[in-house]
């Protein structure tokens, strides 16, 4: 009898523990996240926002994903076949792919996705002037045929800066591109919990079960994206201090971007790391109103150049020369294009030749300049203190204007003259990724009207853009950022005002953080328990 | 006393609309545009301007008007530019934090303020009287936002106690959701606190010099129901106005304590909304706060009615 009830509980305890056991291995890992903005749209074509794109590298997949190398790497494409007069590229996509609705990923979707996204994308549009068609061969296979060769495919397929060609299905991507999609299907290795969703404060995802990871390993935004945590949580807090006794309290496991005031603290905490996931960083640039006195003179603008201090700008908007590097280069420096052709004034600032400049251009000193400073940014208005500065100490006469930073935006579209709510310069920043090639966002547009605020005018700069996406080969193409950029300063398109890098702050129980150049991501990471 | 609720109630509507027509105004006519903002930085102008289309953000200011007051009559808010969710969800998302962060301020405040301002103004001059006045003159000055990190660095990140940010819903439980309501309580409710207790004591102090107290006194009635019965009664119209102006005092304190520990309430939806123009969400959170007000107003204006029966307008 008594064995027996022995026998009893040791088959007891072992169901305990066994039972204990099969709890913990069950057990959901939820990775809590500080993003460094609020998701203020879920439409990927919708916002180039940085916070978007970060969602949608989570739920959605791309057909090509950019490496740690820069390299594009087929992601959902499991084969791609080149014509022998390089004009169609055709692409097979990988067995196994769905959608979070469990449908089949096909090709169709893929090729209304990629319309969706050429219709709104600065290197889709690229693409369009040289793409003769898109074809769906099969349910696996679709092609792009080109009027000649295009040497930009497979980067823009695979490129970080949005917009990006998130793949969706065919049903969502044939919404009106300039309409926001009302669905969130993709097929990524999460899904976005649309019910949770706390607009402000929260936003979750949950592990698509379905999801085929490459075998490759991951780098950056290619090879196999391993989701390790069943859920993510990003906690929106607003507050620095807050988020800082969050991490340390242990109720959250990454924090995007602390201020690098907080970095002695952060390092000095044994159960902290910190870590540099976007290791190229990003870019301040002062922008010029083209089209009114005195910077529709190009010597007025060319005398900015001579009048930059990088590493002035550097301290004030950064502060940590570990994080921050000056950079003579329009395209970010650490990334191919790097190049100082013709900025030799930002690599020996020379405010009397600024100001021999503004004489030249007829400028009359005593008349306002007005520049516009959002004292909510924390780049645009420490580089704005900067620029006031520098440009008072060589006797100009500056109207700085305050305003929040949504109103900069608006205020920078106006073109009339400064008595009239018009402007002369304003300051903004950009990721790495934007400003890594002449082509991938309209900061280097010459387009006049059509381009960006400011609107730099001038057809050389514009065909060079052209003649960078179709040159073959990376020296090719090196070779003609030396032209924009000669050309860039001789016509004073912006000036570069240097770069830096931020951080994350984790936990030590959080592993696997990728290095990508751009956003962080969400694939790769494990929390220990 | 009906004739007077009912006059004072119908005079709400009038205010409510003037409400509506200044904040709509005032948000059109302010600079900025939500187009832009969801455009992003890259954005180049066509696009901008077919967001501003989708959003019907063309229209002309009077067509705007009509279509928000028509749909806002019919109770509908309209949709968040941003999030694309109806601003009463929105708002309902986030009423529960706000809403019992503010009754619990005012509980915590008023139970603990009148007490005390009552004792200090009973004893008027004793070291009693002036401990709780010097203690109320440190609470009124220290801002909200120093107190809540050094709370939650004592009784979060030292003690344990309470979590550091964050907002549990009462269908969570009541320890967890008391948990996470009782820093933000106290680091909001000591400005109100002090403010109470003072005018309390000061209301208190006064009515302890007049006749009928006297004549309480002569009467034989006990201290305790001198003070209580006789000069607090007497003394709770201040109080209630105080109470009352303390209201608005609560709607912006806790934009700030919605911010320092992280609670998702509606001050932060609505700070949110304002740096990112999404007017819709702008237009309806202000109408419900200033209905908020205006109710308490109208509450206190009756209850002013109930303890003074001399009191009519």
């Amino acid at each position: 009898m008594l064995s027996q009830m022995k026998s009893a509980c040791r088959t007891f305890l072992a169901s305990a523990i066994l039972l204990g056991g099969i709890g913990t291995a069950m057990a959901e890992t939820t990775l809590r996240f500080v993003p460094h903005a609020d998701l203020q749209a879920l439409d990927p074509m919708g916002s180039t926002a940085d916070i978007v794109k970060m969602h949608g590298f989570l739920i959605y997949d791309t057909l090509y994903g950019l490496d740690e190398t820069f390299v594009p790497q087929p992601q959902m494409v499991k084969e791609m076949v080149l014509s022998q007069d390089r004009k169609t590229y055709r692409f097979t996509l990988r067995d196994g792919l769905k959608w979070h609705d469990g449908q089949p990923v096909k090709a169709e979707d893929c090729v209304a996705s990629l319309k969706r996204w050429a219709a709104r994308d600065a290197a889709g549009q690229l693409m369009n002037r040289v793409l003769s068609e898109m074809k769906v061969v099969d349910d696996k296979t679709f092609e792009l045929v080109f009027k000649e060769p295009y040497g930009l495919v497979l980067e823009s397929l695979s490129k970080v800066a949005s917009n990006i060609p998130f793949m969706m299905p065919k049903r969502i991507a044939e919404t009106d591109p300039f309409k926001e999609i009302e669905e969130y299907v993709g097929s990524g290795p999460y899904r976005f919990v649309k019910e949770a969703w706390v607009p402000g404060n929260k936003v979750v995802y949950e592990k698509f079960a379905d999801y085929v990871p490459r075998s490759e390993p991951a780098s950056a935004f290619a090879g196999g994206k391993i989701a390790n945590a069943d859920r993510i949580e990003w906690l929106v807090i607003r507050d620095q201090q807050t988020a800082l006794s969050a991490l340390l309290g242990g109720e959250v496991d990454v924090w995007e971007n602390p201020s690098l005031d907080l970095l002695p603290v952060l390092q000095a905490t044994p159960s902290i790391k910190t870590e540099t996931v976007n290791k190229t960083g990003r870019q301040a640039l002062l922008f010029f109103n083209h089209v009114i006195p005195p910077f529709d003179n190009p010597k007025a603008r060319q005398a900015m150049f001579w009048l930059t201090n990088q590493t002035a700008y550097l301290q004030a908007i950064n502060g940590n020369p570990d994080f921050f590097r000056t950079c003579a280069s329009f395209f970010i420096c650490g990334t191919p294009m790097e190049t100082d052709a013709g900025l030799d004034a930002l690599k020996a600032p020379n405010p009397e030749k600024a100001k021999e400049l503004f004489k030249e251009a007829g400028w009359d000193f005593s008349r306002p300049i007005v520049i516009l400073d959002p004292t909510d940014e924390s780049v645009a208005h420490p580089a704005t203190v900067v620029t006031v500065q520098a440009m008072r100490d060589i006797g100009l006469n500056v109207d700085v204007q305050a305003m929040d930073w949504a109103t900069v935006l608006k205020r920078r579209n106006s073109k009339e003259q400064t008595s009239n709510g018009g402007w002369n310069l304003v300051h903004s920043s950009v990721g790495g990724q934007v400003v890594s090639t002449p082509v991938w966002s309209i900061t280097y547009s010459a387009a006049c009207e059509k381009g960006i605020f400011g609107w730099p005018c001038d057809q050389q700069l514009e065909d060079l853009r052209l003649k960078w996406a179709m040159a073959e080969g990376v020296e090719a193409k090196k070779a003609v950022a030396a032209e924009y950029s000669t050309r860039g300063f001789e016509t004073g398109h912006h000036v570069p005002l240097g770069q830096w890098t931020t951080y994350l702050a984790h936990s030590d129980k959080v592993s696997g953080l990728l290095s990508t150049n751009d956003v962080p991501v969400f694939w790769n990471l494990k929390k220990a328990d | 006393m009906l004739a007077f609720i009912a006059k004072r109630s119908l005079a709400v509507i009038p205010v409510m609309a003037v409400v509506s027509i200044v904040v709509f105004l005032l948000l059109r006519l302010s600079p900025g545009d939500p187009a832009l903002v969801i455009a992003g930085e890259n954005a180049d102008a066509a696009s901008v301007e077919r967001i501003r289309m989708a959003l019907g953000l063309d229209q002309p200011l009077v067509s705007q008007f009509l279509i928000w007051i028509r749909n806002m009559l019919g109770g509908d808010l309209g949709t968040s530019i941003f999030s694309k969710l109806p601003v009463t969800e929105l708002i309902a998302q986030r009423i529960e934090p706000t809403a019992s962060l503010a009754l619990a301020t005012m509980l915590f405040a008023i139970l603990v303020a009148v007490p005390l301002g009552t004792v200090a103004g009973a004893t008027a001059g004793s070291w009693l009287d002036r401990t709780l006045m010097a203690v109320s003159v440190i609470g009124f000055s220290v801002p909200a936002f120093v107190l809540g990190y050094c709370m939650i660095y004592v009784f979060s990140l030292r003690l344990g106690w309470a979590p550091v940010q964050g907002f549990t819903s009462i269908s969570e439980g009541i320890l967890p959701f008391l948990r996470s309501i009782a820093l933000p309580t106290v680091t909001l409710g000591l400005a109100y606190l002090v403010l109470i207790a003072r005018i309390t004591r000061a209301s208190v102090l006064e009515m302890m010099g007049e006749d009928f107290i006297r004549t309480a006194r002569a009467k034989g009635v006990s201290e305790r129901l001198v003070i209580t019965r006789h000069a607090l009664r007497n003394a709770a119209i201040p109080i209630l106005t105080v109470i009352g102006i303390g209201v608005a005092l609560l709607i912006s304190g806790v934009v700030v304590i919605e911010t320092v520990f992280n609670i998702p309430g509606i001050g932060r939806l609505v700070v949110d909304a304002i740096l990112k123009r999404d007017y819709p969400v702008i237009q309806g959170v202000i109408l419900i706060f200033s209905a908020v007000y205006v109710l308490v107003n109208l509450a206190i204006d009756i209850g002013y009615a109930l303890l003074d029966p001399r009191v009519r307008y």
